[in-house]
């Protein structure tokens, strides 16, 4: 037979790993416990291998045979031991019973949690007692109570509070409660003293009048105040713990019949700022975590609801019951919240004394999965089909999960009115205060002052709702009240409406957003310069500055991206430098990546780039969160042109068509702004935006039938061809130059397509980009005919060779093939390549007369420098006419050079890797300084980042110097290869 | 006279530093039998997220755990580094990730520098065990609690079946110690 000792260890061996610690108190007393008892023959008297129902007198028989204070201790803790580990196993199987013949789930939860809390503290509380006694050694302490002010059944730690009366030696009982934590640690829990450590000095209790002091100065934060509210009496004086709720507690009622309630709202302001930030915090991918999830944010709230509805209550079933009769119309809220916070302790409860005492639990990692499965089982889920028991617990788990969050949502919202009714800022923020004749106050310092009674407050909607009003009568008051003030005290002022930062980053965030959104005067953008700064010195003291930007990047990617828009570029700065520390936990690294990506947006972007990024963040402010993850904005970017056809309006498609346009700008801006070479990023950005001009002309005609009520037959006859950059295959130019060809002379029709064109021309312009109609000047009209062009380009004038390179280097984008033939056989063939001799002479002497200049701005620009765009385009043309090809004017064309020029292949080969040079420089000058084509060494650092130069000081130099020298001698090839070019 | 010695362990959070010292701790108090407490700082900026913890050991009884000269001092970032360096005794152990530049004109009895974060990642295949990898070293190099007790603290804090992983990081720490100039 085995003995009882192992028999319990192997009992133990169900439960969690943390039980090893009781087996190894009790295996190295209990030989010598069990003998004392035999000797004194009390054996019989005390239970060591069942759960007893007589612990306080067991207790005290083990003290009475011990000898010495080491043997009482050991002995004492050991029977803890005992009694602790029986406690479990009896709940385990209490579990196993109950849940096997009952229906209902929460309902037997809560019985289970109510009963496994009472028999924890009434395990301790007995410990607890007697280690006292033996630490206090008979000693004159004062009057004191012991409070529980923590979870009741959590074995992990106690949250204790004591409170003492004077007089009496308080150093003889803090040395005992000191030596009571240091055993209870060796040999039980740990006890925390958070409480009266706030408030007391170098103590572990403190007394009544300690605790007023701090509230009256307002030291302290609703954290604190959560715990006095929670305080149950553990031991002591009933009489201490009377006084404490009467003088302490209490005042955080609400009391209607008061004129102020000022530590009721500073409560309710905390609370309800700590329950926003619990709801919007980042969700673990792999974890759950029933604390977090609904456990403290029911808590919170249950603390704030006791309070407005006058409940005494510190256990939140039977404040939820209070609740209930007193608040009846919220009972089916209260009924989804007691349910969850059943359901949701008792598996928390069950894991923690079953698998680990970690509040975030992974139930697919190996190991825990199949505990999160016992579980399971345990709380009466099956197994059913192909779904696992721990599949069903998980659902129900969210299940749960979202009931809670829309109880806490409407019950929430019940607190604000409440607060609204009662807040002390009521005449502050109806300006009933300032409007009176003869007031001298000031809005600022009077709100600051009004808030200054309790740290930590976050919940400012309220305030916030005034300032954003559209009347900004409150909004110019506070600024006006903030001007008004000497600069020093402005200052100390600002840091009042900061100081929030510690406890809810966001919302400091959101105010300041208002204050910056509506800054207008130079006092209201002062104002908020001097706010952000000081925001942004809150933040870099935050111990974990990288969690806290990620979470506001998550639960308010456009009031943050909003932020960054509005700050000063020293704030900027500082902020970016936050940004970049990579946090140490793997699952931060995507919320930081997304950070790292914003702030660099917002810190090494042009204009250019920003007026599409804006507009496409406030309309899609999910992009944010995949500003680095190309694969999937392409999925998104794909999804919105996809979706046009199934939009049932002309003007939602064409609406949805530009927000594709401008997504896919940002795509393929963010992929050359990451590196990615130009010869990609070029037929990307081809591709959208022909697929966007031809879907946009198909918009337009369509929107154009339905207007005037008929349509006319264009299709054989309408051509439009892209010309310059676009015909080029080049992205992010800024303009868009279009030929129109209309094949026909009948007045209706021109008139017909011109007012399609017109449409197309408003469209494009809201994207940002001009239109720019080849001819338009000539002849008036968007549209051009056959016979137009033909005369245009048939006189013989030097300008002409620039009309021709614009039909020459055209790309058909609507049009039939027919057309194109007709454009070929009737203008190229006869008017350029005929006189290709002539065009190529015109094209040579107009490059050399552009290069007489050679200042420093000039070779500065990429464009219009020797050995520059303009340069290789023009070359490209004169080669175009002299082999007669209609290829666009791409790098595919210099890769046809290589091949019909083979004496020169060589150039065309360094010709092509220097575009690819220049035009990623361009592309990146455009994208991160500016959209001009002369480029400033100072402004370099960032492109030469993108293109490999690295990061430090030199990398900008050595970028310009490579810029110099490549151009330099592309001029030269360039030159060689134009003098060489004959028909 | 009492002996008296104080552990604190700094990073950022996520690094497990309250799960760290509680270990530590335990291993003193339970296996060790000796008196142990711990603190780390409380309130809402350090809610989720402490970047501090402390241990004091002792052969009596700990009157108040709170650390103000420290004897061991570990730190995982630089920020915590250079946030509480000061307050290491010129006779005590500085123990930092390789990430952290140690000023040369640090007073310790010695310093020791491994990549704890590194080793998490590459050789536990996740950063969360960086705590008991620190754990492994800090049972190698410290002369207070030993690393029989540590490792059996370890094992009474984790999740039954999980065991191997973390004694396998426990081992990186120990292997660490080894290699960077500890004495395991």
């Amino acid at each position: 037979m085995k003995d009882p000792l192992t028999r319990l260890t192997e009992r133990a061996s169900s439960l969690g790993n943390y039980n090893r610690k009781y087996l190894h108190i009790i295996s190295n007393n209990i030989e010598k416990l069990t003998s004392s008892l035999e000797q004194h023959g009390k054996r019989d008297r005390v239970h060591l291998w069942g759960y007893s129902m007589e612990i306080p007198g067991e207790m005290d028989t083990v003290l009475k045979i011990a000898s010495g204070k080491k043997e009482k201790l050991d002995f004492l803790g050991c029977y803890f031991a005992l009694q602790f580990l029986q406690m479990n196993l009896r709940l385990v199987d209490i579990v196993k019973l109950e849940l096997a013949t009952s229906a209902d789930r929460p309902q037997t939860g809560r019985k289970l949690m109510l009963e496994s809390g009472r028999m924890f503290r009434y395990l301790t509380k007995c410990y607890m007692e007697r280690l006292l006694d033996v630490f206090l050694e008979g000693k004159s302490v004062p009057d004191f109570v012991m409070l529980g002010v923590g979870t009741r059944a959590d074995q992990d730690d106690i949250d204790l509070g004591m409170v003492h009366q004077q007089p009496g030696d308080v150093e003889n009982l803090n040395l005992a409660v000191g030596q009571l934590a240091s055993e209870m640690f060796k040999k039980a829990n740990r006890l925390h003293f958070h409480l009266s450590e706030h408030v007391a000095e170098n103590s572990f209790t403190a007394t009544i009048e300690q605790y007023e002091k701090i509230l009256d100065k307002g030291f302290y934060d609703f954290v604190i105040v959560t715990e006095m509210l929670g305080a149950a009496h553990i031991l002591g004086s009933y009489p201490i713990y009377e006084q404490f709720l009467s003088r302490v507690t209490n005042r955080f009622y609400y009391d209607p019949n008061s004129k102020h309630n000022r530590f009721h709202e500073s409560y309710l302001r905390g609370i309800l700022g700590e329950i926003n930030s619990l709801l919007t915090r980042l969700k673990l991918t792999e974890a759950i975590s029933p604390k977090d999830d609904a456990l403290r944010p029911i808590k919170s709230l249950l603390s704030a609801l006791k309070l407005v509805y006058g409940v005494h209550k510190v256990n939140a079933w039977n404040i939820i019951d209070e609740l209930k009769e007193k608040n009846p119309e919220r009972r089916p809220q209260y009924d989804d919240l007691e349910r969850t916070l059943s359901f949701f302790e008792l598996f928390r409860h069950l894991y923690q004394i079953m698998v680990a005492q970690d509040e975030e639990i992974c139930p697919r990692e190996p190991g825990v999965k199949e505990m999160v499965s016992g579980i399971a089982k345990m709380l009466g889920f099956e197994k059913k089909g192909v779904v696992a028991a721990e599949d069903f617990l998980l659902v129900i788990y969210y299940e749960f999960h979202g009931k809670s969050i829309q109880a806490i949502d409407v019950l929430t919202n019940d607190l604000r009115k409440h607060l609204h009714e009662v807040s002390i800022f009521r005449p502050i923020f109806s300006g009933d205060i300032h409007r009176k004749p003869g007031f001298e106050g000031n809005l600022a310092v009077d709100f600051i002052r009004a808030s200054t009674f309790v740290k930590g407050i976050t919940y400012w909607d309220d305030f916030q709702e005034r300032l954003r009003e559209e009347d900004n009568r409150f909004y110019d008051e506070f600024i006006d009240s903030f001007d008004q003030l000497p600069e020093r005290l402005q200052k100390k002022v600002a840091r009042g409406f900061v100081a929030g930062t510690a406890y809810s980053p966001a919302s400091v965030l959101r105010f300041l957003v208002i204050v910056g959104g509506k800054a207008r005067s130079k006092e209201a953008k002062n104002v908020f310069s001097l706010l952000s700064a000081l925001f942004v010195d809150e933040l870099k003291a935050l111990p974990n500055v990288t969690a806290s930007l990620t979470q506001m990047l998550n639960s308010y990617p456009e009031t943050l991206n909003r932020f960054l828009t509005l700050i000063q570029w020293e704030t900027l700065t500082e902020f970016v430098r936050l940004a970049q520390k990579v946090p140490s936990l793997p699952e931060l690294l995507p919320g930081y990546k997304q950070l790292h990506s914003l702030a660099d947006i917002h810190y090494q972007s042009s204009h250019f780039f920003k007026q599409h990024f804006h507009k496409v963040l406030n309309k899609f402010p999910a992009f944010i969160k995949n500003l680095h993850n190309n694969d999937r904005l392409m999925e998104f970017t794909n999804g919105v042109y996809s979706d046009l056809t199934s939009l049932p309006s002309i003007s939602e498609r064409i609406e949805h068509l530009g927000d594709y346009y401008d997504l896919e700008f940002v795509r393929v801006s963010l992929l050359a702004m990451a590196g990615v070479g130009c010869d990609q990023t070029d037929a990307e950005f081809i591709e959208f935006c022909d697929n966007y001009t031809l879907s946009l002309y198909e918009f337009c005609q369509h929107d154009l039938h339905l207007s005037v009520g008929y349509s006319m037959h264009t299709q054989d006859l309408f051509a439009l061809y892209a010309t310059g950059g676009h015909a080029r295959e080049q992205g992010f130019d800024d303009d868009y130059d279009m030929i129109v060809i209309l094949d026909s002379s009948d007045g209706e029709k021109i008139d017909y397509c011109n007012k399609i064109v017109a449409r197309m021309n408003s469209h494009i312009t809201k994207r940002g980009i001009l239109p720019h109609h080849r001819f338009t000047d000539y002849f008036g009209s968007y549209t051009i005919s056959f016979d137009q062009l033909a005369d245009h380009l048939g006189r013989v004038e030097r300008e002409c060779f620039v009309d021709q390179s614009q039909i020459l280097s055209s790309r058909m984008l609507v049009g039939s093939n027919k057309l194109e033939r007709k454009l070929q056989e009737r203008i190229i063939e006869p008017l350029i390549f005929a006189r290709a001799a002539e065009y190529i002479d015109y094209m040579r002497s107009e490059m050399q007369s552009r290069h007489v200049s050679v200042d420093t701005e000039h070779l500065n620009d990429i464009k219009e420098c020797p050995g520059g765009l303009r340069d290789i385009e023009m070359l490209l043309l004169m080669y175009k006419a002299k082999h007669k090809t209609r290829d666009p004017l791409s790098r595919k064309f210099l890769h046809l050079l290589v091949e019909l020029e083979p004496d020169y292949a060589e150039q065309f080969r360094f010709l092509e890797d220097h575009l690819n040079f220049v035009k990623n420089l361009r592309d990146l000058y455009r994208l991160k300084v500016a959209a001009h084509n002369v480029i400033s060494k100072e402004t370099l650092p960032s492109v030469a980042e993108s293109m490999g130069y690295g990061e430090d000081d030199k990398a900008a130099d050595r970028l310009y110097d490579d810029y110099l020298e490549r151009t330099g001698l592309a001029s030269g090839v360039i030159n060689k290869l134009v003098d060489l070019v004959k028909t | 006279m009492a002996f008296r010695y104080s552990l604190r362990l700094s990073g950022a959070g996520g690094h497990g530093l309250i799960q760290a010292a509680r270990i530590l701790a335990e291993a003193a108090a339970v296996y060790d039998d000796k008196n142990a407490a711990e603190s780390c700082s409380y309130g809402p900026e350090a809610r989720g997220s402490a970047s501090r913890a402390e241990i004091v050991v002792s052969d009596d009884a700990i009157d108040y755990p709170r650390v103000e000269s420290v004897d061991f001092f570990v730190a995982l970032t630089q920020e915590a580094y250079d946030k509480y360096i000061k307050e290491l005794k010129p006779s005590g152990i500085l123990v930092a990730d390789s990430s952290v530049r140690v000023d040369s004109a640090v007073k310790a009895q010695k310093v020791y520098s491994a990549p704890f974060v590194e080793i998490a990642q590459k050789q536990c295949s996740q950063a969360a065990m960086v705590n008991i990898v620190a754990l492994g070293f800090i049972a190698a190099v410290n002369s207070v609690i030993s690393s029989d007790s540590i490792c059996q603290a370890i094992l009474g804090r984790i999740p039954k079946m999980s065991e191997r992983i973390y004694l396998k990081a426990f081992e990186s720490g120990l292997e660490a110690a080894r290699r960077y100039g500890g004495t395991a």
